[in-house]
């Protein structure tokens, strides 16, 4: 759901995150995960096959399990603000429903133009060193990705 | 000190085509990618966390080494290929040395990479050992205890400060959070309605507004009582711990509240939970990666291996071509001398090879020196001796030198023309042998074998010769020699060809006779003609029948005599006259035609036969001259025959046009000529037959010399008598001919005999 507040739009979502395997047992094992939600907004009119990008929001988490607090610690890596929940599933609990999350100027969209609004979240495991990232790719997936979701936005 | 003068490089080696400057940058950057190589992994071997910032340098390090190497092994192994194109010596030597060299050092790196690839995983299996496992897992347990310990005190404080806050009236609840916040040592206490609202607080950082309020998560966790404690990492270095409890109240109606109270944990708490928090969070990510990493690892050791490998190669390849230069240099040296390049030098300065390579040098500059002396020896020989053969072929005399034994030594260009001797077959032969193989010299070798065993005066003697074509005369002298090496006291044979000077000689006498005879005897003629015919005439009519048949015939005998003697001083005036020749362009075949057309028919029993060559191009020559030389020789020729039945004469015209010659032949089947015509027909008042002069073959050789050409007269070897008749057929020949025969008597200029 988006709306507009204070020449904003803000956006009010629902997710479904659904972390493979791999990422589970990768953050169990002390390794930090990624979260990034990929928001596009696009101009449907332009003369662009693919659309004009009016704007492109990437809002990043790193989540941590941390062994001694028994606690799994999410940080937004844009401003630094740290949250701590007791298990996984609160955890994707709270990612799941992003908060009013800043989209674009109200001033940028024109009224009745044809806008989508473009999503795509993204999990993967980042610290592995690049050499071994390389190697054990062989053998597991570090990276699970959804495919771009696309609704309509009118402004 | 090598005093041999300048001291020139040798070498086989092409110049070094790549860049001068390429290859030591090259090697420099690829020796110090393989440092940094080593130095960065000995690094991630202490200190295996530095694996994984290291590893992207460590991959372009490796790979640039590599590259650099291969690099270098190519090119050096393009550099061995253009030295040694045809695998010479110094190539077999430098691979022996490479395989020898890269042969000891592989086995142990190989052995130390199984040994290493053995001992990486063992080490690393042995992170995960057991014993590890449990030290970990009991440290965090230690750990979590000592924080539940303060979480447990921290509740309870907390639990406390919101009894005493229930006991108290709202409006003391600022002033008494306060205290109790004092009293606690909490950083934070924040009393909140069920809302989240903030109804009263107090923090330990005044400047602050707000204080951070409790996140709608920790509420939840309060509100359900039994996690509403919590650990937490602060906004700064230390863990805080959080509590919300709610506070009791009597009242049933009244609007639940919540303390939330903020602890601070003593740093010595917060590096302890940290330490351990990484060292767990390490060794499981550790034991996460463990078959990567210990892939890698022996992938890394597997590279740098390879990279020892290479520059061992490379640096093996570089020795080998250091140590073997010098002996290639002295190979290639050695090969040049024996090619005969004595000009050769090697370099002495900072060479182990040196105490071998000075004497080298020193051997060589001798052998240049006496090498250059005996060229200059030969030379001047050789220039003497071109000198002497110049000036001895241009002698007129032929020169004949003999050693002691008579061996035939030299013989000059002159005297091997007069003799037709062959200088590959005659010049070592003994004088008998030189009678053996040319019995026409039989004369002369005789002479000279008698006169050899000479005194050191000159002896001279005239011989004749006529084993050729014609009889020739020499004037030989025959002088003993000085000893001389190789040579003992020999002697020398000079001998000149005089038959063309004692021809023109007796050419010139018979001319006089002959013009003299022309001029005495003519005169008289007609006085002596006219006298007799006058007496015919006075004393026809005075005498008898009988007398005056006699006086008639008397005087006709006289008239036919005296016409006789003008016919012969006319030849004879033909013979010793002056040359004066008309030349014209005319065909030489069909004047032969006309002339055999006027004699055909005038013998019945001689067939006149004519071989004429078709076309017959213009010869250039005095046509009523060759046509009184057609005459003389038709004559001649029909005249042999005159009591032969079947007598046949061939006139024959061929044409060489390369030499610029048209010869006459004409050929009879009759007798032949004598030997003693052979040799004097062409002298004035020789002749076979009972009436003629002797001067046709005279006249006809003197005219055919006075165009340049000349007669030569033989015998048929199937009977009868041959005359060829060269002559010039244009300008040209005709006055190379004249100019030679000006200087016929020269030796030079003479037919073989």
């Amino acid at each position: 759901m988006v709306v507009r507040r204070h020449g904003v739009y803000y956006l009010h979502g629902r997710l479904q995150i659904a972390p493979n395997r791999t990422v589970r047992h990768a953050l169990l094992h002390g390794i930090p995960i990624t979260f990034s939600l990929k928001i596009h907004i696009v101009d449907g009119h332009s003369f662009l096959f693919w659309g004009d990008t009016l704007a492109r929001i990437d809002q990043r988490y790193r989540i941590a399990y941390h062994t001694v607090l028994g606690r799994y610690v999410v940080r937004d890596l844009e401003t630094g603000v740290q949250t701590s929940y007791p298990t996984f599933a609160r955890v994707i609990m709270a990612l799941e429903h992003p908060h009013e999350i800043p989209l674009v100027d109200s001033s940028l969209l024109q009224a009745g133009g044809h806008y989508r609004l473009r999503t795509r979240i993204t999990l993967h495991v980042d610290d592995i060193p690049h050499a071994l990232r390389w190697l054990a790719g062989l053998w597991t997936h570090w990276e699970s990705s959804s495919p771009w979701a696309s609704t309509r936005l009118v402004p | 000190m090598d005093t041999l003068g300048k001291l020139e490089p040798v070498g086989k080696h092409p110049t070094r085509s790549l860049k001068p400057r390429v290859l030591p940058l090259l090697t420099a950057a690829t020796l110090l990618a393989v440092f940094c190589t080593f130095v960065l992994l000995a690094s991630t071997t202490e200190n295996p966390g530095l694996f994984g910032k290291l590893d992207v340098p460590l991959l372009v390090l490796v790979v640039f080494g590599t590259t650099g190497l291969l690099s270098l092994i190519a090119v050096q192994i393009i550099h061995l290929g253009r030295i040694y194109p045809r695998r010479e010596p110094g190539w077999n030597l430098i691979r022996r040395m490479v395989r020898t060299f890269v042969g000891l050092a592989l086995i142990p790196i190989v052995l130390i990479c199984a040994f290493a690839a053995v001992f990486i995983r063992n080490s690393i299996r042995s992170w995960y050992a057991p014993p590890v496992a449990r030290v970990v897992h009991t440290a965090v347990a230690l750990s979590r205890g000592a924080i539940d310990d303060t979480l447990k005190k921290d509740l309870h404080i907390t639990r406390r400060l919101a009894r005493n806050l229930s006991l108290a009236a709202p409006p003391a609840w600022p002033f008494l959070l306060g205290r109790l916040r004092s009293q606690s040592h909490a950083l934070d206490v924040v009393l909140l309605d069920s809302n989240g609202r903030i109804v009263a607080m107090d923090s330990a950082f005044p400047f602050l507004l707000l204080p951070p309020t409790p996140s709608r998560a920790a509420l939840e966790e309060a509100a359900h009582a039994s996690t509403n404690v919590v650990l937490s990492p602060g906004q700064g270095h230390r863990y805080t711990v959080r509590a919300v409890v709610p506070v009791p109240t009597s009242d049933p109606f009244a609007r639940p509240l919540v303390l939330e109270a903020v602890f601070p944990v003593s740093g010595h708490e917060t590096r302890t939970a940290r330490q351990v928090e990484r060292a767990y969070a390490r060794y499981e990510e550790l034991t996460l990666l463990r078959r990567p990493l210990t892939w890698s690892l022996i992938l890394t050791l597997i590279l740098v291996a390879l990279l020892g490998v290479l520059a061992l190669v490379t640096s093996a390849l570089y020795f080998a071509r250091r140590i073997v230069a010098p002996v290639d240099e002295l190979v290639g040296a050695i090969g040049a001398v024996a090619e005969g390049r004595l000009d050769v030098r090697l370099e002495t300065t900072g060479d182990d090879f040196g105490p071998l390579k000075r004497p080298f040098n020193r051997m060589i500059g001798r052998l240049e020196t006496a090498q250059r002396t005996a060229e200059e020896h030969r030379q001047r020989e050789e220039r003497e001796r071109a000198l002497l053969e110049t000036v001895l072929a241009h002698l007129s005399a032929g020169v004949l030198v003999f050693d002691e034994q008579r061996v035939l030594e030299l013989a000059n260009e002159a005297a091997r023309r007069l003799l037709g001797l062959n200088r590959e077959q005659d010049v070592g032969r003994d004088v008998g042998a030189l009678r053996a193989a040319h019995p026409a010299l039989e004369d002369f070798f005789a002479t000279v074998d008698e006169l050899l065993p000479a005194s050191r005066e000159e002896i001279r003697r005239e011989i004749v010769l006529g084993g050729g074509r014609r009889r020739r005369v020499v004037v030989a002298r025959v002088t003993a020699l000085p000893e001389l090496p190789g040579i003992g006291r020999g002697g020398a044979v000079v001998f000149e060809d005089l038959t063309d000077l004692l021809e023109a000689q007796h050419d010139a006498a018979w001319g006089e006779v002959a013009r003299r005879m022309a001029h005495e005897i003519r005169n008289p003629l007609t006085p002596i003609q006219l006298t007799a015919e006058r007496i015919g005439h006075r004393f026809f009519d005075r005498l008898s029948e009988n007398d005056r048949a006699w006086l008639q015939h008397a005087v006709e005998t006289i008239v036919r005599q005296v016409e006789a003697l003008q016919n012969m001083v006319r030849a004879f005036g033909d013979y010793a006259r002056a040359p004066d020749l008309r030349f014209t362009r005319f065909d030489l075949s069909a004047l032969t035609a006309e002339v055999a057309d006027l004699y055909r028919g005038r013998y019945p029993r001689i067939e006149i036969v004519t071989d004429l060559a078709e076309p017959a191009p213009l010869i250039e020559a005095d046509e009523e001259r060759i046509r009184q030389v057609l005459h003389n020789l038709l004559r001649n020729a029909l005249e042999a025959l005159y009591a032969q039945a079947n007598g046949q004469v061939l006139l024959r015209v061929r044409y060489d046009l390369v030499q610029g010659d048209a010869e006459l032949l004409v050929e009879d089947n009759g007798p032949g000529f004598s030997p003693v015509m052979l040799e004097h027909a062409f002298e004035p008042y020789t002749t076979s037959k009972p009436r003629g002069t002797g001067l046709g073959l005279a006249i006809t050789k003197k005219i055919i010399e006075e165009h340049g050409g000349h007669t030569l007269l033989s015998n048929r070897a199937e009977g009868g008598a041959r005359i060829a008749v060269v002559l010039p057929v244009n300008e040209r020949t005709r006055a190379e001919r004249l100019r030679a025969a000006a200087h016929r008597y020269h030796p030079s200029e003479a037919e073989p005999l």
